[in-house]
C-alpha cells in the first residue's frame, strides 16, 4: 500500500496504489476503485481495500482513491457543486494509475453511486477496457428519496426534538451537506449501463429488482448475491459494510474478466479502433 | 494550510496525513495534535469529524496528524508477538517519534473519541512527551447520579417512551439504548478489568505533571448523562483550566450532525488556544 497525493498542484487527491504481489507480465492489468460517496464511502472503505488486496494476489495493480472533498482528498464535501468534479477525478485517476503501473487500458469498479459515476466515465474514454458495477445506484431520484427517508427517520428517534436546516442552497443529509445543484445532479442521475460499449459485470442484490440488459448480451455478466441490502436501513448508518465472500466473487470474476480481455487482446489499444466500434462487442467476451 | 503524507513505524508501514497551517498563521513552539482512530473508521473519523478538526486546528497555526493505527485504514498490520494494548502505544509513540525527527516538535496533544480516547488515555499515562489530551466519549464509569438522572429520569420522558414504541414497530428495537440502535457503551470497547481508582490514579499522575486535558462527552454515549458525573466519577472538580469536562445533551456519540460537529471542533479549537496559543498561560484558566 503507497498513500500519495496525485494529479494537478490545484486539484489534489489522496489515493493508495497497491502494487501486485509477484511478477507480472505486459499487457498489465490495472483497476481504478470508484468508491461510493456520502456514509456509503466510509461504511464500505474496510471492504475495498480487501478487494485492492486481493486483486494484487492476482497480478492487477489498483488504485483505490477518495473524491474531492470526501475522505482524505482536500477540499469540503459541500463545495462540490457538480457530479463532473467527480467524473474528472476518475479520469485523473486513470491517468495516474496508467502512468504508475504503465497498464494501456484500465478496469473501472465501482459501489454504489461509484458505479454510477464509472458508467458514464466509460462511456467516452478508451483508456477504460471494462467496468465491474458492484450494487450500482440505478435510480437517482430514488437514491436520494431513500437518503432522505433515512435522515428522517434518524432525526425521528433523535434523544430530542431535532431538525436540520436547509435552504436553497444546501441540504443536510446523513451528515453530508450537499450542495443543491449536486443533489439536484444526483437525483437525475438515471442508468448508463445499458450504453457502455465495454463489457461489464454487474453485481446485484437477488433483493432489488433492478434490470440489466444490456443490447449486447455477450458483454454483460450479472452475478446476483444474496447479501442483506442494509444501505437504507437507519440501524445500519454507522455498520461497516463488510462482504467478505462477495468479495471473493468478485475478485475471481475481475481474474476471469481479464482472463478474457487478454485473450481478445483488448487491454492495450488498437491501433485504429475507436470505442464505438470496439471488437469486443462481437466476440462473446464476458458469456 | 498543507497537507501531506506522513509514514512511520516498522519500514514506514503505518500512515497519515500531516495537517500543517499556513506559514504566516503557524504558531512558534505549539504541540502538534495526533488524532486516533475511532472504533475502525479509518483516519478521517466518523462523518469525517477529524478532517474538520484538523481543518479547524490549522486555521487556528497548529498542526496536526490524523493517524490509522495499525490494520486500520491505510496502515499495514504489525507483523510479530504484538498484543493489542500495546499495540495502540507502540504506535502512536512511533508517529511522536517520526514527527520529532522530522520537525523536532517534542510536544503532542492526544485527541480521540470513544477507543480513541481510551487509546489516548493509556499513552498520555506513559509517554511524558503528551502535554495534553482531548478524551471524547472516552473512559466512564456508572454512578449512583447517573442511574437517578439517565435510568429513572428517562422513564418520566414522554419521547423515550414514543422512540422505544416507534423502533419496537419500526424492528429495530435495542432494549437500553435511547438515542439509536448503534450507540456504544464503555464496555463494548474497554476491558472489563479498568479499575475507576486506576483511572483516578492516572488522572491526577496526568495532572501533577501539568497535563491540559478537554473531556467531551455527550448524550449518545450510553453510560454517562450529565456533566456532573465527572465528578462522580473521578472526584475531580472541572475547572475552566487544566481540566475542562463538557456535555453536549443533543449530540449523538458520533457527531452525526453537521451543528454538533462545528460546535465540538469550535470547542476544542478554543481550548487549544487557550491551553496551547501564542499567548497562553497554561498555568491560568481561559475563558469559553
Amino acid at each position: 500500500m503507497q498513500p500519495r497525493f496525485f494529479g494537478d498542484d490545484d486539484s489534489q487527491l489522496y489515493g493508495v496504489y497497491h502494487t501486485p504481489r509477484g511478477k507480472v507480465n505486459r499487457p498489465f492489468k490495472a483497476v481504478v476503485i470508484c468508491p461510493p460517496t456520502g456514509q456509503d464511502y466510509i461504511r464500505s472503505h474496510w471492504c475495498l481495500k480487501l478487494l485492492a488486496n486481493q486483486l494484487t494476489r492476482k497480478g492487477v495493480h489498483v488504485l483505490r482513491f477518495d473524491y474531492a472533498g470526501t475522505g482524505d482528498s482536500p477540499g469540503s464535501f459541500e463545495d462540490v457543486k457538480s457530479i463532473e468534479t467527480w467524473q474528472d477525478n476518475i479520469r485523473q485517476a486513470i491517468r495516474h494509475i496508467r502512468e504508475q503501473s504503465k497498464a494501456e487500458t484500465v478496469m473501472l469498479a465501482g459501489l454504489r453511486t461509484g458505479a454510477a459515476f464509472a458508467a458514464q466515465v466509460a462511456q467516452d474514454n478508451a483508456d477504460v477496457n471494462s467496468v465491474v458495477l458492484w450494487e450500482p445506484v440505478v435510480d437517482g431520484a430514488r437514491y436520494v428519496g431513500n437518503l432522505r427517508n433515512q435522515h428522517a427517520d434518524m432525526l425521528d428517534l433523535w434523544v430530542c426534538k431535532m431538525q436540520t436546516q436547509n435552504d436553497e442552497r444546501h441540504e443536510e443529509l446523513l451528515g453530508s451537506l450537499f450542495s443543491r445543484s449536486l443533489l439536484d445532479e444526483i437525483e437525475d442521475l438515471k442508468s448508463a449501463y445499458d450504453s457502455i460499449v465495454q463489457p461489464q459485470l454487474i453485481i446485484k442484490l437477488d433483493s432489488v429488482d433492478d434490470q440489466f440488459q444490456h443490447p449486447e448480451q455477450s458483454i454483460q455478466k450479472i452475478v446476483s448475491v444474496d447479501d442483506e441490502n442494509s444501505w437504507h436501513d437507519p440501524g445500519s448508518l454507522e455498520t461497516a459494510w463488510l462482504r467478505p465472500a462477495t468479495t471473493r466473487i468478485v475478485v475471481r470474476n475481475i481474474d476471469d474478466m481479464f482472463k478474457r480481455l487478454e485473450r481478445f487482446e483488448a487491454l492495450t489499444h488498437p491501433a485504429s479502433t475507436e470505442m464505438n466500434e470496439t471488437p469486443i462487442a462481437s466476440t462473446g467476451v464476458l458469456v | 494550510m498543507k497537507e501531506s503524507i506522513c509514514q512511520f513505524g516498522p519500514d514506514s508501514s503505518l500512515g497519515g496525513i500531516l495537517t500543517t497551517p499556513d506559514p504566516g498563521k503557524a504558531v512558534e513552539g505549539a504541540p502538534v495534535a495526533l488524532i486516533l482512530n475511532a472504533g475502525i473508521v479509518h483516519k478521517i473519523g466518523p462523518f469525517r469529524l477529524h478532517v474538520d478538526l484538523a481543518g479547524k486546528l490549522a486555521d487556528q497555526g497548529f498542526s496536526t496528524l490524523r493517524i490509522d493505527l495499525s490494520g486500520l485504514g491505510d496502515s499495514r498490520p504489525r507483523t510479530g508477538n504484538v498484543d493489542l494494548e500495546n499495540r495502540a502505544e507502540l504506535d502512536v509513540c512511533a508517529a511522536m517519534d517520526e514527527l520529532q525527527h522530522q520537525t523536532g516538535v517534542d510536544r503532542f496533544v492526544l485527541l480521540g473519541l470513544c477507543s480513541g480516547a481510551f487509546n489516548a488515555h493509556q499513552v498520555s499515562v506513559k509517554d511524558k512527551r503528551i502535554v495534553g489530551a482531548v478524551f471524547m466519549d472516552g473512559i466512564v464509569f456508572r454512578t449512583l447520579g447517573f442511574f437517578l438522572r439517565h435510568q429513572v429520569g428517562r422513564l418520566f420522558k414522554p419521547r423515550f417512551w414514543r422512540n422505544a414504541i416507534k423502533r419496537r414497530l419500526s424492528g429495530s428495537a435495542k432494549p437500553g439504548s435511547e438515542s439509536g440502535g448503534e450507540t456504544l457503551g464503555e464496555s463494548e470497547f474497554f476491558g472489563d478489568d479498568l479499575k475507576q481508582d486506576a483511572v483516578v490514579a492516572d488522572l491526577k499522575n496526568m495532572m501533577s505533571r501539568g497535563m491540559q486535558m478537554l473531556f467531551l462527552y455527550t448524550d449518545g454515549y450510553d453510560d454517562i448523562c450529565g456533566r456532573s458525573q465527572f465528578r462522580e466519577m473521578y472526584g475531580l472538580q472541572p475547572d475552566e483550566g487544566q481540566l475542562q469536562v463538557e456535555y453536549y445533551p443533543k449530540s449523538e456519540h458520533t457527531f452525526r450532525l453537521i451543528e454538533n460537529r462545528r460546535i465540538a471542533c469550535d470547542r476544542i479549537s478554543r481550548w487549544f488556544c487557550g491551553r496551547f496559543g501564542a499567548t497562553s498561560d497554561p498555568l491560568q484558566p481561559v475563558s469559553a
